[in-house]
């Protein structure tokens, strides 16, 4: 325990470790001391003087946010001294402020004003004209500056210096007229510009879509899982009376976000509130009209039992779905309508490479998590754009290079964001990838070799930590089994135990590989056999449903339908007899016969599975609109319309029975599951499912 | 014994000859007291611009959580209120108010005031919900669009 440093604050002792700041020592004695410019995951820069705090010893006050604690040292927070400061700094920090709190969206939430409050002056003694400025400022597509209610601790700039790297804000001037701007000529239109938001302490940086969303005492918050991309963000679900989602807020969970939400995210949960479906629906003379549950539900029901069993139906369902409801759509596939062709995606992958996790597996990777980037010394990215595919894993890898100076290796066919900070830049044609991974293993091997490839093989031949990301762009290949010995390859020339993540596209995409979403594999990713052998995949039942070999089309979520040729959807679809369930009839180009309302993931319970695995909870923030439902519960009425009936009342048994089929969840407490998930046995022992298989 | 029966008879012809009490309303209407606070009104700024900046301190303060009011942008082609922000929506349901007066105490640019229109009778439930056609205040030369019941 030598290594501790003791100290008192407030005559309270506390042993903490060194190089801790005198802020976080006060803060694990639970004292609180008002601070603007620090942030915990910001460099601390000292720019605000909020934190001002007497050590004795000391002649003037220091601030507590750029002091480390030392052996001995004496604090105190809450003196005459120190409250004089702390009120003489929030007069300063409010001689320009326009104090509009009424009509500032941080109003409520905002800790100028709650330090005001708590030790600021009531009053002013300046008796000089404010400064103003033009407000608000459009600085980026989703950003909102006002000048005016900055109080320049700079969170902003150093969020886009230290960990987005994208430094198109900065500080100009000096100063009375100093202020935040940006870079001249260019915009903020930073992908992770929405996290500026909520760094910032004041209402000087506002969201533009979420302008005057309400005042923040009157919304009520719900944690919630994002479905932006596969990395399963966890997001705070801002709605009024459950009606409205009016913001999505991050909420911290190390082992997905890391506390960060991009933009993508952030400001796209317009589906939730517009163009919804609120009732079921018919066609009726070639028009739509609002049917009751049980009449869609019968007419669906017809539909799909005069196709089950007789290979003449397809099933789509997207990946954006709950596993519970994913499960439900499977169950009624293969076990009530005897149906095979069922996939979650409807753009080309090979057959091969659909379960990518367990080809990376069967290379002789570890299966990965997120969190294994932290440790590595090494990352090497492979067919994946990060700052497209999965923004908030770029900004992972970033921490990595930045915080702890980790080295990249990239192969992609273009020169990606992450290059810029790597000279390992392995550029390729399309359709090399295989060659490139086999060229990089085997100079790994060799320790060394000519040009680029040599450069990172020598790098990469070191005995640090490594990480290896694919991304599901490689899925597309049609030679895969080229990549996958190639990918064999480099596992044992990297060495044991090299973790590799597997980057898929959609929030649940890993999800639905784990719950048979896919043709050719069951639940618990154990490949089908005889009967449910030769299903379709989505292009197929696209192609087959076009030219008239499939006569019936049951399409869950319009994910699928966005990712095919919009011709060869449209073609399709008008040629058969088409049931769409979901939460909204934009993307769904031709008129389905029968329309059964699904909720969004905001209107339910349920779980998501991420990229990596991470089994997370999602909870009811706003109400169904209209009478949709959740997914799992149309399926169970039309399976009890089929004469199957399926036992679940609630989105527990039903995840329940997913722990059954699927082995990988088998561990997973549905208590423990709480806000932040649980991993599932990615690395469980393959032993296992071939147990069950 | 006689006395009392007197006594009675007297108040009651007392009762005769007194000025009623009572008035013929609704044809004649007692004055209300200066301080009467019944139907609100949203009061404009002298050059006609709406004093309501849609910062929602009336909601946080009501008491029986009968006010709604949803903010939008002011732009300079459409100006509805000085600076940024004004109430696209502005809803009290009569029917919950208890008019306490705690949004007049709470409107930061003195907006919201309640007045002596008390009578808010009416048919169906629906029409107790005020909105901004019947609770502002109509603009100068503006012919008035606020209701009269009655």
């Amino acid at each position: 325990m030598s290594d501790l440093v003791t100290l008192t604050i407030d005559g309270q002792q506390i042993q903490t470790a060194p190089n801790t700041l005198l802020v976080e020592a006060a803060a694990q004695l639970g004292i609180l001391v008002p601070v603007y410019c620090y942030h915990p995951k910001l460099a601390p820069i000292g720019a605000c003087r909020m934190c001002l705090v007497e050590i004795e010893g000391m002649p003037k006050l220091t601030p507590s946010c750029t002091t480390p604690v030392k052996e001995g040292m004496v604090v105190h927070t809450q003196n005459a001294r120190v409250e004089k400061a702390r009120r003489g700094m929030l007069e300063f920090l409010l001689i320009h402020h326009p104090l509009d709190c009424p009509v500032c969206d941080k109003g409520g939430e905002c800790p100028l004003q709650d330090y005001t409050y708590e030790f600021g002056p009531r009053k002013t003694r300046f008796r000089y004209p404010k400064r103003h400025w033009d407000k608000p400022l459009q600085i980026g597509k989703n950003i909102l500056l006002d000048r005016e209610r900055c109080i320049m601790c700079l969170r902003c700039v150093r969020f886009c210096e230290e960990i987005s790297d994208h430094q198109q804000i900065g500080v100009f001037e000096r100063g009375h007229s100093q202020c935040i701007g940006t870079v001249p000529g260019h915009s903020f239109d930073s992908q992770f510009s929405g996290n500026t938001i909520e760094l910032c302490p004041v209402g000087a940086l506002t969201g533009a879509p979420t302008r005057f969303f309400g005042r923040t005492w009157e919304i009520q918050h719900t944690p919630s899982i994002c479905t932006g991309c596969a990395a399963g963000c966890n997001i705070r679900i801002d709605h009024r009376q459950q009606r409205d989602v009016v913001r999505l807020w991050s909420r911290e969970n190390k082992h997905t976000d890391d506390g960060w939400l991009c933009d993508r995210g952030r400001f796209g949960y317009e589906f939730v509130n517009q163009d919804r479906l609120k009732d079921f629906k018919i066609l009726q003379d070639g028009q739509l009209v609002d049917a009751t549950t049980q009449q869609a539900t019968v007419k669906a029901a017809s539909i799909l039992s005069k196709h089950a069993n007789s290979g003449s139906l397809g099933v789509l369902a997207s990946p954006i779905l709950t596993n519970e409801e994913l499960y439900a759509v499977e169950w009624l596939t293969r076990s009530v309508l005897q149906t095979s062709s069922i996939d979650h995606t409807a753009s080309a992958v090979n057959p091969q490479a659909v379960q990518l996790h367990s080809v990376v597996r069967e290379a002789g990777f570890r299966s990965g998590v997120l969190t294994d980037i932290d440790e590595a010394a090494q990352i090497v990215t492979i067919g994946v754009d990060l700052s497209n595919d999965q923004p908030i894993t770029e900004l992972r890898v970033k921490k990595a290079l930045f915080q702890r100076k980790a080295q990249l290796v990239s192969l992609y066919p273009e020169t990606i964001e992450l290059g810029r900070y790597t000279e390992h830049n392995l550029i390729y044609e399309p359709g090399q990838e295989a060659s490139v991974v086999a060229s990089l293993a085997a100079a790994v091997r060799s320790g060394g070799g000519e040009g680029v490839v040599g450069q990172a093989a020598r790098l990469l031949s070191s005995e640090a930590p490594k990480a290896v990301i694919v991304g599901w762009k490689l899925q597309g290949l049609s030679d895969f089994s080229a990549l996958a010995k190639a990918l064999g390859e480099l596992a044992s020339a990297l060495g044991p135990d090299v973790p590799c993540i597997t980057i898929y596209p959609n929030c649940n995409t890993r999800g639905a590989l784990d719950l048979g979403i896919t043709p050719g594999w069951l639940p618990g990713g154990v490949a089908a056999t005889g009967s449910s052998e030769s299903g379709m995949t989505g292009i197929q039942i696209l192609e087959a449903a076009r030219d008239g070999r499939l006569k019936a089309l049951w399409v869950v979520g319009a994910e699928p339908l966005l990712e095919a040729d919009p011709e060869l959807v449209k073609a399709a679809l008008a040629n058969v007899e088409f049931i769409y369930q979901g939460w909204s009839l934009r993307d769904v180009p031709v008129d389905p016969d029968v329309v059964l309302a699904n909720v969004t993931f905001a209107e339910q319970a349920g779980t998501f599975t991420n990229t990596d695995g991470r089994v997370q909870r999602i909870y009811p923030a706003v109400k169904p609109h209209g009478r949709s439902r959740p997914g799992w519960q149309i399926v169970a009425d039309l399976g009890r319309a089929l004469g199957k009936t399926w036992e679940a009342t609630s989105d527990q048994e039903v995840f329940e029975q997913i722990r059954q089929a699927v082995p990988a969840y088998s561990q997973i407490k549905w208590s423990e599951v709480g806000t932040l998930g649980v991993q599932s046995g990615a690395s469980a022992p393959p032993a296992m499912a071939g147990a069950t298989g | 014994m006689i006395s009392e029966f007197i006594k009675g008879l007297g108040i009651t012809l007392l009762q005769v000859i007194r000025k009623p009490t009572t008035v013929n309303y609704p044809e004649e209407k007692r004055p209300t007291v200066a301080r009467a606070r019944w139907r609100h009104k949203l009061l404009r700024h002298e050059d006609g611009l709406e004093r309501c900046i849609g910062c929602s301190l009336c909601v946080g303060a009501c008491p029986s959580h009968c006010i709604t009011v949803v903010a939008a942008d002011n732009t300079d082609e459409d100006r509805r209120s000085p600076g940024e922000r004004y109430a696209a929506v502005y809803e009290i349901n009569m029917l919950r108010c208890i008019f306490c007066g705690y949004c007049e105490d709470a409107c930061p640019t003195g907006a919201i005031i309640l007045g002596p229109d008390f009578e808010l009778a009416d048919y169906d439930r629906a029409s107790f919900v005020y909105g901004k056609d019947r609770l502002l205040v109509p603009a100068p030369g503006e012919i008035a669009r606020v209701k009269t019941r009655f």
